[in-house]
Protein backbone atom coordinates (compact mmCIF):
# COMPACT_ATOMS: atom_id res chain seq x y z
CA UNK A 1 0.00 0.00 0.00
CA UNK A 2 1.29 3.54 -0.97
CA UNK A 3 3.04 5.61 1.72
CA UNK A 4 0.30 8.15 2.07
CA UNK A 5 -2.69 5.93 2.33
CA UNK A 6 -0.73 4.03 4.77
CA UNK A 7 -0.43 7.01 7.17
CA UNK A 8 -4.09 7.01 8.00
CA UNK A 9 -5.40 5.25 10.72
CA UNK A 10 -7.94 2.60 9.44
CA UNK A 11 -9.18 -0.16 11.39
CA UNK A 12 -7.68 -4.02 10.22
CA UNK A 13 -11.37 -4.67 9.35
CA UNK A 14 -10.95 -2.11 6.96
CA UNK A 15 -7.60 -2.55 5.75
CA UNK A 16 -8.98 -6.57 5.38
CA UNK A 17 -11.83 -5.11 2.99
CA UNK A 18 -10.10 -3.42 0.61
CA UNK A 19 -7.37 -5.74 -0.52
CA UNK A 20 -7.22 -6.02 -4.09
CA UNK A 21 -7.83 -2.08 -4.82
CA UNK A 22 -4.32 -0.80 -3.53
CA UNK A 23 -3.59 -0.21 -7.44
CA UNK A 24 -5.94 2.19 -7.44
CA UNK A 25 -5.43 3.88 -4.16
CA UNK A 26 -2.15 4.10 -5.14
CA UNK A 27 -3.13 6.56 -8.62
CA UNK A 28 -5.24 8.51 -7.11
CA UNK A 29 -2.74 9.51 -4.75
CA UNK A 30 0.00 9.97 -7.14
CA UNK A 31 -2.89 12.00 -9.76
CA UNK A 32 -3.00 15.74 -9.60
CA UNK A 33 -6.25 15.92 -8.48
CA UNK A 34 -5.18 14.56 -4.92
CA UNK A 35 -2.42 16.73 -5.17
CA UNK A 36 -3.93 19.60 -6.10
CA UNK A 37 -6.93 19.07 -2.91
CA UNK A 38 -3.89 18.63 -0.51
CA UNK A 39 -2.25 22.27 -1.45
CA UNK A 40 -5.60 23.36 -1.09
CA UNK A 41 -6.19 22.43 2.08
CA UNK A 42 -2.39 23.60 3.98
CA UNK A 43 -2.85 26.76 1.70
CA UNK A 44 -6.57 27.03 3.74
CA UNK A 45 -4.85 25.83 7.10
CA UNK A 46 -2.26 28.58 6.88
CA UNK A 47 -4.83 31.69 5.39
CA UNK A 48 -6.75 30.68 8.59
CA UNK A 49 -3.32 30.62 11.06
CA UNK A 50 -2.95 34.05 9.40
CA UNK A 51 -5.23 35.78 10.33
CA UNK A 52 -6.18 33.84 13.95
CA UNK A 53 -3.60 36.77 15.62
CA UNK A 54 -5.21 39.74 13.70
CA UNK A 55 -8.67 38.37 15.08
CA UNK A 56 -7.30 37.78 18.41
CA UNK A 57 -5.83 41.33 18.64
CA UNK A 58 -9.27 42.95 17.65
CA UNK A 59 -11.15 40.86 19.62
CA UNK A 60 -9.13 42.19 22.73
CA UNK A 61 -9.65 45.80 21.46
CA UNK A 62 -13.10 45.27 21.58
CA UNK A 63 -12.93 44.24 24.83
CA UNK A 64 -10.49 47.04 26.11
CA UNK A 65 -12.80 49.60 24.57
CA UNK A 66 -15.71 48.13 26.15
CA UNK A 67 -13.64 47.72 29.75
CA UNK A 68 -12.55 51.35 29.49
CA UNK A 69 -15.84 52.81 28.68
CA UNK A 70 -17.41 50.76 31.33
CA UNK A 71 -14.34 52.35 33.59
CA UNK A 72 -14.40 56.11 32.43
CA UNK A 73 -17.96 56.63 32.23
CA UNK A 74 -20.65 53.95 32.89
CA UNK A 75 -19.06 53.86 36.42
CA UNK A 76 -18.73 57.45 36.74
CA UNK A 77 -22.33 58.16 35.48
CA UNK A 78 -23.77 55.62 37.72
CA UNK A 79 -21.74 57.11 40.90
CA UNK A 80 -22.69 60.58 40.03
CA UNK A 81 -26.54 60.08 38.66
CA UNK A 82 -28.08 57.43 40.01
CA UNK A 83 -31.75 56.70 39.75
CA UNK A 84 -31.76 53.51 41.90
CA UNK A 85 -33.64 55.78 44.65
CA UNK A 86 -36.13 57.26 42.83
CA UNK A 87 -36.49 54.18 40.87
CA UNK A 88 -36.99 52.19 44.61
CA UNK A 89 -39.37 54.92 45.77
CA UNK A 90 -41.34 54.93 42.41
CA UNK A 91 -41.56 50.85 42.68
CA UNK A 92 -42.36 50.73 46.40
CA UNK A 93 -45.31 53.31 45.97
CA UNK A 94 -46.65 51.01 43.32
CA UNK A 95 -46.25 47.91 45.27
CA UNK A 96 -48.01 49.39 48.30
CA UNK A 97 -51.02 50.74 45.27
CA UNK A 98 -51.25 47.38 44.44
CA UNK A 99 -51.05 45.24 47.24
CA UNK A 100 -54.04 47.60 48.92
CA UNK A 101 -55.75 46.41 45.75
CA UNK A 102 -55.19 42.18 46.20
CA UNK A 103 -55.53 41.57 49.45
CA UNK A 104 -58.99 42.33 50.32
CA UNK A 105 -59.91 40.83 47.01
CA UNK A 106 -58.16 37.62 48.33
CA UNK A 107 -59.33 37.67 51.91
CA UNK A 108 -62.27 37.34 50.68
CA UNK A 109 -64.65 34.21 52.12
CA UNK A 110 -65.79 33.86 48.37
CA UNK A 111 -62.40 34.32 46.72
CA UNK A 112 -60.91 31.90 44.47
CA UNK A 113 -57.46 31.66 46.32
CA UNK A 114 -60.19 30.82 49.00
CA UNK A 115 -62.12 28.25 47.18
CA UNK A 116 -59.17 26.75 45.82
CA UNK A 117 -57.37 26.43 49.39
CA UNK A 118 -60.64 25.12 50.88
CA UNK A 119 -60.85 22.41 47.79
CA UNK A 120 -57.23 21.72 48.51
CA UNK A 121 -57.47 21.10 52.43
CA UNK A 122 -61.17 19.16 51.72
CA UNK A 123 -59.68 16.58 49.42
CA UNK A 124 -56.49 15.96 51.56
CA UNK A 125 -57.98 15.88 55.31
CA UNK A 126 -60.99 15.54 55.02
CA UNK B 1 3.95 45.90 22.68
CA UNK B 2 4.30 42.06 23.51
CA UNK B 3 1.06 39.75 22.33
CA UNK B 4 -1.11 39.60 25.17
CA UNK B 5 -0.64 35.54 25.76
CA UNK B 6 0.15 34.04 28.92
CA UNK B 7 3.28 34.65 30.56
CA UNK B 8 4.12 32.40 33.80
CA UNK B 9 5.56 34.28 36.61
CA UNK B 10 8.58 32.21 38.36
CA UNK B 11 9.03 32.92 41.87
CA UNK B 12 12.88 32.00 42.41
CA UNK B 13 12.66 33.13 45.70
CA UNK B 14 10.08 33.71 47.71
CA UNK B 15 11.05 36.38 50.35
CA UNK B 16 9.68 39.82 50.31
CA UNK B 17 12.57 41.69 49.27
CA UNK B 18 13.04 39.44 46.15
CA UNK B 19 9.06 38.95 45.37
CA UNK B 20 9.22 42.98 44.99
CA UNK B 21 11.85 42.53 42.78
CA UNK B 22 9.95 39.85 40.63
CA UNK B 23 7.06 41.94 40.41
CA UNK B 24 7.72 45.24 39.73
CA UNK B 25 10.05 43.41 36.67
CA UNK B 26 7.05 41.26 35.38
CA UNK B 27 5.23 42.22 32.92
CA UNK B 28 1.56 41.73 35.35
CA UNK B 29 -1.17 43.68 34.08
CA UNK B 30 0.07 44.66 30.51
CA UNK B 31 -0.16 40.93 29.95
CA UNK B 32 -2.61 37.91 31.27
CA UNK B 33 0.16 36.08 33.63
CA UNK B 34 0.35 33.69 36.18
CA UNK B 35 1.76 32.39 39.42
CA UNK B 36 2.56 28.59 39.59
CA UNK B 37 2.18 27.31 43.37
CA UNK B 38 0.90 23.84 43.22
CA UNK B 39 4.10 22.43 44.71
CA UNK B 40 3.53 24.46 47.62
CA UNK B 41 2.23 23.48 51.31
CA UNK B 42 -1.25 25.51 52.36
CA UNK B 43 0.60 27.31 54.79
CA UNK B 44 3.56 28.72 52.66
CA UNK B 45 0.74 29.42 49.37
CA UNK B 46 -0.93 31.44 51.69
CA UNK B 47 1.98 33.62 52.95
CA UNK B 48 2.74 34.63 49.54
CA UNK B 49 0.02 35.10 48.31
CA UNK B 50 -0.71 37.27 51.04
CA UNK B 51 2.78 39.31 50.29
CA UNK B 52 1.95 39.09 46.69
CA UNK B 53 -1.23 40.96 47.88
CA UNK B 54 0.44 43.46 49.51
CA UNK B 55 3.31 44.16 46.70
CA UNK B 56 1.06 44.38 44.13
CA UNK B 57 -1.42 46.95 45.92
CA UNK B 58 1.91 48.92 46.54
CA UNK B 59 2.93 48.93 42.78
CA UNK B 60 -0.74 50.36 42.45
CA UNK B 61 -1.67 46.57 40.32
CA UNK B 62 -4.75 45.27 39.73
CA UNK B 63 -5.07 41.82 39.98
CA UNK B 64 -8.34 41.80 37.30
CA UNK B 65 -7.38 44.47 34.91
CA UNK B 66 -6.63 45.67 32.38
CA UNK B 67 -5.55 41.65 32.28
CA UNK B 68 -5.34 39.39 35.04
CA UNK B 69 -3.36 37.72 37.30
CA UNK B 70 -3.98 33.92 37.68
CA UNK B 71 -2.85 31.75 41.08
CA UNK B 72 -2.81 28.23 40.15
CA UNK B 73 -3.37 26.74 43.37
CA UNK B 74 -5.17 22.97 44.16
CA UNK B 75 -5.38 24.58 47.71
CA UNK B 76 -8.79 26.84 48.28
CA UNK B 77 -7.29 30.46 49.18
CA UNK B 78 -9.07 33.45 49.81
CA UNK B 79 -7.11 36.01 47.63
CA UNK B 80 -7.78 39.11 45.57
CA UNK B 81 -6.36 37.09 42.86
CA UNK B 82 -8.60 34.84 40.82
CA UNK B 83 -7.68 30.99 41.19
CA UNK B 84 -7.58 27.83 39.38
CA UNK B 85 -6.66 24.53 40.51
CA UNK B 86 -3.91 23.36 37.30
CA UNK B 87 -2.39 25.37 34.66
CA UNK B 88 -5.07 23.58 31.84
CA UNK B 89 -8.15 25.83 33.58
CA UNK B 90 -6.41 28.89 32.70
CA UNK B 91 -8.54 30.98 30.15
CA UNK B 92 -7.56 29.39 26.49
CA UNK B 93 -8.52 32.46 24.88
CA UNK B 94 -4.71 33.93 26.08
CA UNK B 95 -3.03 30.80 24.83
CA UNK B 96 -1.74 31.71 21.44
CA UNK B 97 1.02 30.28 19.24
CA UNK B 98 3.72 32.87 19.36
CA UNK B 99 4.78 34.57 15.62
CA UNK B 100 5.91 37.69 14.23
CA UNK B 101 3.02 39.91 14.04
CA UNK B 102 2.87 41.72 10.60
CA UNK B 103 2.48 45.37 10.17
CA UNK B 104 -1.29 45.25 10.23
CA UNK B 105 -1.02 43.76 13.61
CA UNK B 106 1.98 45.25 15.07
CA UNK B 107 -0.79 48.98 14.72
CA UNK B 108 -3.54 47.19 16.62
CA UNK B 109 -1.06 46.05 19.35
CA UNK B 110 -0.17 49.81 19.46
CA UNK B 111 -3.86 50.45 19.27
CA UNK B 112 -3.51 47.95 22.87
CA UNK B 113 -0.85 49.10 24.15
CA UNK B 114 -2.29 52.41 24.56
CA UNK B 115 -5.77 50.88 25.71
CA UNK B 116 -3.70 48.94 29.03
CA UNK B 117 -2.00 51.97 29.31
CA UNK B 118 -5.07 54.34 30.05
CA UNK B 119 -6.61 51.69 31.98
CA UNK B 120 -3.57 51.24 33.81
CA UNK B 121 -3.63 54.79 35.07
CA UNK B 122 -6.94 55.18 36.16
CA UNK B 123 -7.37 54.61 40.25
CA UNK B 124 -9.20 51.00 39.61
CA UNK B 125 -9.28 50.22 43.08
CA UNK B 126 -11.10 53.78 44.08
CA UNK B 127 -13.16 52.72 41.14
CA UNK B 128 -14.26 49.67 41.57
CA UNK B 129 -14.73 49.77 45.45
CA UNK B 130 -16.94 52.94 45.08
CA UNK B 131 -19.13 50.64 42.32
CA UNK B 132 -19.33 48.29 44.96
CA UNK B 133 -21.35 50.01 47.26
CA UNK B 134 -23.77 50.65 44.85
CA UNK B 135 -24.68 47.22 44.33
CA UNK B 136 -27.16 46.54 47.98
CA UNK B 137 -29.94 49.61 46.19
CA UNK B 138 -29.51 47.66 43.18
CA UNK B 139 -30.03 44.41 44.40
CA UNK B 140 -33.09 46.07 46.59
CA UNK B 141 -34.04 47.33 43.13
CA UNK B 142 -34.12 44.24 41.66
CA UNK B 143 -35.98 42.40 44.47
CA UNK B 144 -38.78 45.20 44.55
CA UNK B 145 -39.21 45.00 40.80
CA UNK B 146 -39.42 41.35 41.05
CA UNK B 147 -42.03 41.69 43.91
CA UNK B 148 -43.74 43.86 41.84
CA UNK B 149 -44.27 42.21 38.76
CA UNK B 150 -45.54 39.31 40.71
CA UNK B 151 -48.25 41.37 41.76
CA UNK B 152 -48.92 42.70 38.44
CA UNK B 153 -49.69 39.44 37.04
CA UNK B 154 -51.87 38.40 40.07
CA UNK B 155 -53.49 41.47 39.50
CA UNK B 156 -54.09 40.87 35.71
CA UNK B 157 -54.96 37.28 36.35
CA UNK B 158 -57.35 37.69 39.09
CA UNK B 159 -58.97 41.16 38.62
CA UNK B 160 -59.03 42.61 35.32
CA UNK B 161 -60.13 38.97 34.23
CA UNK B 162 -63.41 39.34 36.10
CA UNK B 163 -63.61 42.61 33.83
Amino acid sequence: MSKKVGKINLTKEFVQGIKGFEDVFEDYVESEEFKDRERRQSDGQKNGEQYELQHFLEQENARLSGLESFLTKKIPLKLNFSQTDKLLLIQNERKRVLREKLVPECIRLDSPLQKNLAAFFNSHFS
Amino acid sequence: MKIPIFEEILLSEMTVEKLNIIISDSRIGKVPCYINLTQLKKEEAEAIVLNLEQITLDHNLHPLFPYPLYIVTPIFLKTIFPTVRTVKELPEHYFKKVKRPNNKELQLLNKLSLKVDKIKNLELYKIIGDFKTTAIPQRLLYNASKELYFYELLNAKLLEKKK
